[in-house]
């Protein structure tokens, strides 16, 4: 009996100690050791660099975009931050600069725009959860911008016949299924591209076990696999 | 006069041609720093930057992203690839390093989520990190990384990937993801010196602290 009660007390303390151990080890865990760069190749090759903002230009690329009709027509639907403003460049002399405008929530936005990035101008409908507005400092104007495509708890303004064939579509795919029971669909963008000149329409699906994305081609009225997937990144 | 015109047409088809050509042949995503270097650790050696293509001697005009991640103790190039999205294709980037056995390239195309919330810009994205280390061991090694690989990372614009880039944003979110599955994460643990700031050049957006975070791979 006294034995057993040994051995016992001798378990306990061993998971005891396991415990306490497994516990701490993430926290003693150290860092590895800090690199250094080698000093005499350091930089190996100087680049063309180009000059940032002054504050005076940055203060100057708000006044354009908020000035600008466009742009403050998507502006004045939300309340939004400028968190992020840089040089526009091509590599070797500055264009202009870049401001990241990002909204609290999402806006809708329709609208035909000119993407600098791909050069194309194309129209989209959208919840937008962010803009890049593009300024040219020569001009003194708003040259192009690029909505990202954001997320919104309200249902998209807009409906028609085509869009209601493809939530039904998009409800169907396989990866849906996975969301289990009470999926909720909101649209979330429209884009109508040279690839998919009848457009491309973007279905956000939720349920209490994720979301999935399902862009759904409204010519062939298929879903386009490339642009269907389970949405990461929500989990923290 | 037809032959003119018939000429003219002959010409404008050769020119096109040639236009196409030298399209094809410009490197699409080509981005600049002045900040490369190499990072040395032991007797191991890195460039701080991965590469557009195996150019040598290696330019700070043929770069692609900053190293922005580690991982370390007892990582390979697969192990971390299977930590996130598994092998994607895609397109092909260069490092360039010397595991204490002589310089050579280390090329990947790397691991992407198809959608990712990024919280930073409040809008879907592509993450994409790029994974390196020499193709015959899948690994670095030295005594005080132990089995260790180099990561770039960047978010792409979903769905039509019109820019790349905000590599700061997509190193945290590695890291967090990393957190999230277990692993101890160091974030912003050392001074890599390729700090970029927010800076639009053509589809390539830099942004970067140049401080690079540890992932320790049991």
């Amino acid at each position: 009996m006294k034995r057993l009660a040994k051995a016992l007390v001798m378990l306990a303390l061993t998971f005891s100690v396991t415990l306490v151990v497994g516990a701490v080890a993430p926290i003693l865990l150290v860092p590895p050791e800090q690199p250094r760069p080698k000093p005499n190749d350091s930089p190996v090759v100087e680049a063309v660099t180009v000059p940032d903002l002054t504050e005076a230009e940055k203060e100057t690329v708000m006044n354009i975009i908020k000035s600008d009709v466009n742009v403050s027509r998507i502006l004045e639907k939300g309340n939004w931050t400028a968190p992020l403003m840089g040089p526009w460049t091509n590599g070797t002399e500055r264009l202009g600069a870049v401001a990241l405008i990002k909204f609290n929530g999402s806006v809708w936005v329709e609208g035909t725009f000119y993407d600098p990035f791909s050069g194309i101008s194309y129209t989209e409908k959208l919840w937008a959860g962010n803009v890049q507005v593009f300024v040219d400092l020569r001009a003194n104007r708003v040259v192009g911008l690029e909505l990202g495509m954001g997320r919104s708890e309200d249902k998209a303004p807009i409906t028609d016949e085509k869009l209601v064939v493809a939530e039904r579509i998009a409800m169907n795919h396989t990866l849906v299924k996975t969301l289990g029971q009470n999926i909720e669909s909101y649209l979330t963008a429209v884009y109508y591209t040279p690839d998919y000149p009848y457009g491309i329409a973007f279905f956000s699906m939720r349920s209490n076990q994720g979301e999935v994305l399902v862009a759904v081609d409204l010519d062939k009225m298929v879903v386009v696999e490339k642009y269907t997937s389970r949405v990461m990144g929500r989990e923290r | 006069m037809k032959n003119i015109f018939r000429n003219r047409l002959v010409l404008a088809r050769y020119l096109g041609i040639i236009l196409i050509v030298i399209t094809l042949l410009v490197p699409v995503y080509a981005a600049t720093t002045s900040k490369l270097c190499i990072i040395y650790v032991q007797e191991d050696e890195f460039y701080n930057y991965d590469f557009l293509s195996k150019t040598l001697p290696v330019s700070g005009s043929n770069v692609d992203w900053p190293m922005a991640m580690l991982f370390y103790n007892n990582a390979n190039v697969q192990k971390v690839k299977s930590m996130y999205f598994g092998n994607t294709p895609g397109t092909i980037m260069y490092a360039r390093l010397d595991d204490g056995q002589g310089w050579l390239w280390a090329s990947d195309t790397g691991t992407k989520c198809l959608t990712w919330w990024s919280t930073y810009l409040n809008q879907y994205v592509y993450l994409h990190m790029r994974v390196y280390a020499p193709l015959v061991t899948g690994y670095m090694n030295n005594a005080g990384y132990g089995k260790y690989v180099l990561g770039t990372t960047h978010y792409d614009n979903y769905p039509t990937e019109s820019w790349s880039g905000y590599s700061e944003y997509a190193e945290h979110d590695f890291a967090s993801y990393a957190q999230l599955h277990g692993y101890t994460v160091f974030v912003d643990w050392s001074d890599w010196h390729n700090y970029e700031p927010l800076r639009y050049e053509r589809t390539h957006i830099w942004l970067n602290d140049g401080y690079t975070t540890a992932v320790y791979v049991p």
